[in-house]
């Protein structure tokens, strides 16, 4: 039997690392990844109130879609890119879950390498449009939609942060070889986190920077101000 | 169950210092009672604002108060009071004590989180109150925080008290939502032995779906409080209108301060239920064990609970008729709000069948839960005239409503609070709370609130205004009206004062107080099955407990006592019974399908 497949028992706190967590609980699913789902609902919950009230504001006369013929997003491509990189960090993660199944350490470290170096490349890439957009005087306060624009990049970008810091301790354990169920555990979270993000990033490209005639249609059916 | 066995076979680390044990304490009965003192503290500062104001509206000139720090007050007092207070000792106090024992778990399945949860808790407290101190003061903006005026000059604390107002509010969702992932998994996942979600207490319950209701509406509280913070600090205009004030054209335009009552009550709605839905369960299980009678129609209490629960996220807009909306709006809002007062019925009504024949022990945390039905149906009724837009329209920014969410939402639910202190104090403490005080703080409690907020519903009738610092100089109040002001405020001050007999209760019983039976009240469920009382850490020994039967096993006839334990298997009764013929009533292991 791989050491990779062995039995978990989270140590979530210092004085209770006893508080033993059920495998077969709710759903059967193991606690920490019971946790974690209600944590992409309290997320979801979060990303999809901030997408509505969008919609609803942009319903008002001053308001200018980022993606406007005349306005920076109407180009994509810097988007796309980093599209593709956050695309690619999710499969990496993806890569990595399937290697520690088969027990692979060179497997799930390589896996995990890649997937921390293309999130802080979407990051750097995130970053970049920031810059580009204050370059071209698309300040925070501008206008409505660069205020959306800059806030949901940053709260998605702030979950992949957090996200980072489990990364960060998976990699050091992966890399010395310690707490194999560890890295096991939280590489399946991790995997699971990022494609949640990964989605999320898809609807959040959609809407920020999507056509404008499709958000202005989308935007008349929220129209309760 | 897998997590009782595998808590079996786990060692315990038990806290050696006196500071992982009392203060960095991972143990959810300490973080209960820290919870539960910290929003008690809160509370009675929030109890001591209300007094002021009191006294400004019935005697004013006795205090010199201005305008802006009535408004203050008035903010301060309510955040307090429904977040602050309330949400906090339900969720964080109760919630953390009992769903483990209830569940039969050792602890919280995450200990650590939970107790980052208080001390983030503790720090939202500590930054509120902070604003007292900071130029400007405290926001005047009223609990709701509506932009423009929240943000903007001449409102009082519109500089720095605001700014608190919501880094605090965002820091009291963070541990809010790291208490409830911990209380919704612990649930989920840490039952212990035979423990099916039917067989749980309806407190636990009322706590793990008010949890569900947090975890997916505070966010929306969290979205407006960045958005608004934003438009204070980096002049963005999401909620902010283009507006003159003071002389001066703001840079804001376009901004929406509807878009922000809609996110605010999309929070505030089920911060109702939040705050009521633990407050039913508890009340529940308090009926059942002082009248000494099954829950009448278990099944349907919970599939209210989850009702009620559902219904809270499509009533937000019934807060907002007055704002401005479409007229099929308001008649959609109108209809669901009516909707919830179906299975809001059906659990008042379980309850007066609960009591029904029962044999009531007229206790004093029986006292509080009876007064609680009471109270809950007397602020229900009104909402019912609320909820409809016609008559909501003239009664909306009148006394009426002062009274209707004060009796719905306030007392009720203190009410609960001190029923369930008074249920559980001997199990926390090991001690009883001293029972002629009790009985004394009951009726001042009362019939304190019923003297205070019954005259509202006149006064608000009669069209007194809400939120105006001062009623002089109105011809279109009749003097009675002031008079009435008078003796709303001197009840109100007895009333504020009474509570210190509480406070005092629980510190003298805490030393003095009778020492108490692992189970005074003979209750069946899980938390008064301990092997210690106060439970240890760990709460079980090193078994956990088997579970056969629900929480509301009484007078079961055959029964050699009144009460069963949910511990107690059909043959252990069996064998210590009388006849055949009885041991058919003693196959009550599941919830009967009345």
């Amino acid at each position: 039997m791989n050491e990779y497949v062995s039995e978990p028992s989270l140590n979530f706190g210092r004085s209770y690392s006893s508080v033993a967590l059920s495998r077969s609980g709710f759903m059967g699913l193991r606690t920490e990844k019971v946790a974690l789902y209600i944590l992409l609902a309290v997320a979801s919950s979060l990303f999809m109130l901030f997408m509505l009230a969008y919609l609803i504001r942009s319903n008002v006369g001053d308001w200018d879609t980022l993606s406007q013929p005349w306005n920076p997003l109407s180009n994509r491509s810097q988007l796309w890119l980093n599209t593709s990189m956050l695309l690619c960090s999710s499969i990496s993660f993806e890569y990595a879950r399937r290697m520690v199944k088969s027990g692979n350490e060179a497997g799930i470290l390589r896996g995990l390498m890649l997937a921390g170096l293309f999130t802080l490349t979407f990051l750097i890439g995130q970053v970049t449009v920031w810059q580009q957009l204050i370059d071209q005087g698309y300040y925070l306060n501008t206008n409505p939609a660069n205020s959306f624009f800059y806030v949901l990049t940053a709260l998605h970008g702030a979950h992949l942060f957090l996200g980072l810091i489990f990364w960060v301790t998976t990699m050091g354990r992966a890399w010395s070889g310690k707490s194999p169920e560890q890295v096991a555990r939280i590489t399946d979270m991790c995997a699971t986190f990022w494609h949640f993000l990964f989605a999320l990033w898809l609807l959040l490209f959609f809407i920020l920077a999507g056509p404008p005639e499709t958000i202005a249609l989308l935007a008349s059916y929220c129209d309760i101000i | 169950m897998a997590y009782a066995d595998d808590a079996e076979h786990e060692e315990l680390h038990e806290p050696k210092s006196f500071w992982t044990k009392y203060v960095w304490s991972q143990d959810h009965k300490v973080i209960a009672i820290q919870y539960s003192l910290t929003a008690i503290v809160a509370g009675m500062v929030a109890l001591t604002l209300s007094a002021l104001m009191r006294m400004q509206i019935g005697l004013p000139g006795v205090i010199d108060m201005d305008a802006a720090t009535y408004y203050q007050y008035v903010t301060m007092h309510g955040m307090i009071m429904v977040i602050y207070l309330l949400t906090a000792l339900f969720l964080g106090g109760f919630g953390n004590y009992l769903i483990p024992l209830m569940c039969g778990a050792r602890d919280m399945v995450f200990p650590f989180v939970n107790m980052l949860s208080f001390w983030f808790y503790l720090l939202s407290v500590i930054i509120l109150f902070a604003s007292f101190f900071v130029p400007g003061g405290p926001s005047g903006a009223g609990w709701t925080l509506y932009p423009p005026q929240a943000i903007t000059e001449g409102t009082p604390g519109s500089g720095w008290g605001i700014i608190l107002m919501l880094i605090s509010l965002a820091v009291f969702i963070v541990a809010a939502t790291m208490g409830g992932l911990n209380y919704v998994t612990t649930v989920l996942q840490a039952r212990t032995h035979g423990m099916t979600m039917m067989r749980l207490p309806l407190s636990v319950w009322g706590i793990f779906v008010a949890t569900i209701l947090a975890l997916l509406a505070f966010p929306a509280l969290f979205v407006s409080a960045v958005m608004m913070m934003l438009d204070k600090t980096l002049h963005t205009s999401f909620f902010m209108p283009a507006m003159v004030s003071l002389g001066q054209q703001l840079d804001y335009s376009g901004g929406s301060p509807i878009l922000f009552q809609h996110l605010f009550w999309f929070f505030g709605h089920p911060e109702v239920y939040i705050v009521a839905l633990p407050a039913f369960g508890i009340v529940s299980d308090i009926i059942s064990v002082h009248a000494r009678k099954n829950i009448f129609g278990y099944k349907m209490m919970v599939w209210a609970i989850v009702a009620i629960g559902g219904l809270s996220f499509v009533v937000w807009a019934h807060h907002m008729y007055v704002s401005g909306m479409n007229p099929y709006f308001g008649f959609f809002f109108a209809t669901t709000t009516l909707i919830i007062a179906i299975p809001t019925a059906i659990k008042v009504y379980n309850w007066v069948l609960t009591l029904w024949q029962g044999n009531l022990h007229l206790t004093v945390p029986m006292l509080f839960a009876i007064a609680f039905i009471l109270t809950f149906v007397v602020g229900g009724m009104t909402g019912l005239f609320l909820g409809n837009v016609i008559v909501d329209v003239p009664l909306s920014d009148t006394y009426f409503v002062v009274a209707h969410f004060h009796m719905v939402m306030g007392v009720a639910p203190i009410l609960v609070v001190f029923g369930a202190i008074y249920h559980w104090y001997p199990k926390i403490t090991g001690r009883m709370l001293n029972d002629t005080i009790g009985h004394i703080h009951f009726w001042i409690t009362f019939i304190g609130t019923y003297l205070i907020y019954f005259p509202m519903h006149y006064l608000g009738v009669l069209g007194m205004p809400r939120r105006y610092y001062a009623y002089e100089g109105y011809d279109f109040l009749p003097e009675s009206a002031h008079d009435l002001n008078v003796f709303i405020t001197v009840v109100a001050l007895i009333l504020g004062t009474a509570q210190f007999l509480f406070i005092f209760n629980m510190l003298y019983s805490y030393f003095r107080g009778k020492v108490a039976s692992p189970n005074p009240w003979k209750a069946c469920s899980l938390e008064w099955l301990t092997p210690d009382t106060p439970p240890a850490h760990g709460n079980w020994g090193d078994k956990l407990p088997v579970v056969h039967r629900w929480a509301y096993d009484y007078s079961v006839p055959g029964a050699p006592d009144d009460f069963v334990a949910q511990t107690v298997s059909t043959d252990e009764v069996a064998s210590e019974s009388a006849t055949d013929d009885e041991l058919i009533e003693l196959e009550g292991h599941q919830p009967s399908e009345t």
